[in-house]
């Protein structure tokens, strides 16, 4: 037992000098400052800019460079939609509010070639509509929670199958997830991101998201 | 097939109960961040590597966080993570000998701890980078027997046997060398 104790002893003499060795911390206090100075340089041009710049970017499209120009053509919404998300929305107002159908901004498309949009509301929660598919709201992105994550369901056999897409902040470079036991990553292209798993799937099916941001950084998604 | 905006309030607050995992995984690497950055640069001396494997630490930490539901020992089971990414770069370094010196003679400060350079250098020869890392977790970081066991897999009898073996391999070691 005494030799032991002194070869234990003699260990912790020996191995000392690596206590001197210098600690690394993760990256992301670097990404927290570059975020800050891009806060600031952002606060910057905002107030040189103002105007409806200012609007925009304070919005619930703040930090969705792929939404943030005037309306075109494309981001017009289907009279179909429309009637569909007015339909959705409860008649004595809810939490989300009611959608401001001229703020629609078309963003990407899904594998399927369903149109994906992206819709403010009256209590500025941000809203992500797949034309006749499905509509998702929420907070409006910050960095904390970077990104909109929904899957819609398989139909089935036959039916058309499962899709896991949304919408992510400037910066995201991609996602990554959990899905049926595998780990995925897809690219996130102007603001929006798309997955069809090759099997069937249900939203259970897919967990652990993370975002991989432009500089390295990995964050995991609230 | 339309999931409509109730659905998704709902898959939201699924996404919600899991991020009690998250957020423990969060709370555990604010606890323990400089530690395990520590023994990483301790297990691979390149202070550029360490910074990619705690890196790869955290995301496997986000990745297995459901395990956290079964762990006696969170510490513990966050420095198992590291230390398989110390011993798998460790072993790939092995294969990449020549390029991972270069890289670790670049970080090197310039004016070198000779001290620390002549332990790891007597540990590289000496100690197999299991045990080096069991001798490095149970004398600078502290933890025991049973919570080393929980890390490598194997019972706290054998990691005491390990722990002895080692210890006497690396004391033979600085004996001749002396």
């Amino acid at each position: 037992m005494v030799a032991v104790s002194h070869d234990e002893e003699r260990i912790r003499e020996l191995l000392a000098p690596f206590d001197r060795v210098e600690t690394v911390t993760l990256r992301r206090t670097r990404w927290r400052r570059t975020w800050l100075t891009l806060a600031v340089a952002l606060g910057v041009a905002l107030l040189v800019g103002g105007g409806v710049a200012f609007a925009t970017r304070i919005g619930p499209f703040s930090g969705i460079s792929a939404a943030d120009h005037s309306q075109r053509a494309q981001d017009v919404l289907d009279p179909a939609v429309v009637a569909e998300l007015r339909a959705d929305e409860a008649p004595g107002g809810d939490q989300v509010g009611t959608r401001d159908i001229q703020s629609a901004r078309l963003v990407g498309s899904l594998p399927s070639g369903r149109h994906v949009y992206v819709v403010t509301t009256s209590k500025a929660r941000l809203c992500v509509v797949v034309a006749r598919l499905a509509e998702s709201c929420g907070n409006p992105l910050t960095q904390t929670e970077p990104l909109t994550f929904t899957v819609v369901d398989s139909d089935g056999p036959g039916g058309e199958p499962a899709v896991a897409y949304g919408v992510a902040r400037d910066g995201v470079k991609s996602v990554s997830f959990i899905v049926g036991g595998r780990h995925e990553t897809v690219p996130v292209r102007s603001n929006m991101f798309a997955y069809q798993p090759p099997a069937f799937v249900t939203s259970d099916s897919f967990s652990s998201v993370m975002v991989t941001l432009a500089n390295g950084a990995i964050q995991s998604v609230r | 097939m339309t999931a409509g905006a109730d659905d998704t309030v709902r898959l939201w607050a699924a996404q919600r109960r899991d991020d009690v995992f998250a957020a423990q995984v969060d709370e555990l690497f604010r606890r323990c961040e400089r530690r395990i950055g520590k023994y990483l640069v301790q297990m691979v001396g390149d202070r550029g590597l360490a910074e990619d494997l705690l890196q790869d630490v955290f995301h496997d930490a986000f990745r297995t966080r459901e395990q956290l539901r079964h762990v006696r020992n969170a510490d513990a089971w966050l420095f198992g993570i590291a230390r398989n990414r110390a011993l798998n770069a460790l072993r790939k370094g092995r294969r990449l000998q020549a390029a991972l010196t270069r890289l670790a003679r670049r970080s090197e400060p310039s004016e070198p701890d000779h001290e620390l350079v002549a332990l790891r250098d007597l540990l590289e020869r000496h100690v197999a980078p299991e045990d080096r890392s069991l001798l490095i977790l149970r004398y600078l970081h502290g933890f025991d027997a049973l919570e080393l066991g929980e890390m490598t897999g194997r019972s706290a009898e054998a990691v005491r046997q390990r722990l002895a073996r080692a210890r006497a391999k690396l004391i033979a070691a600085t004996t001749e060398e002396d």
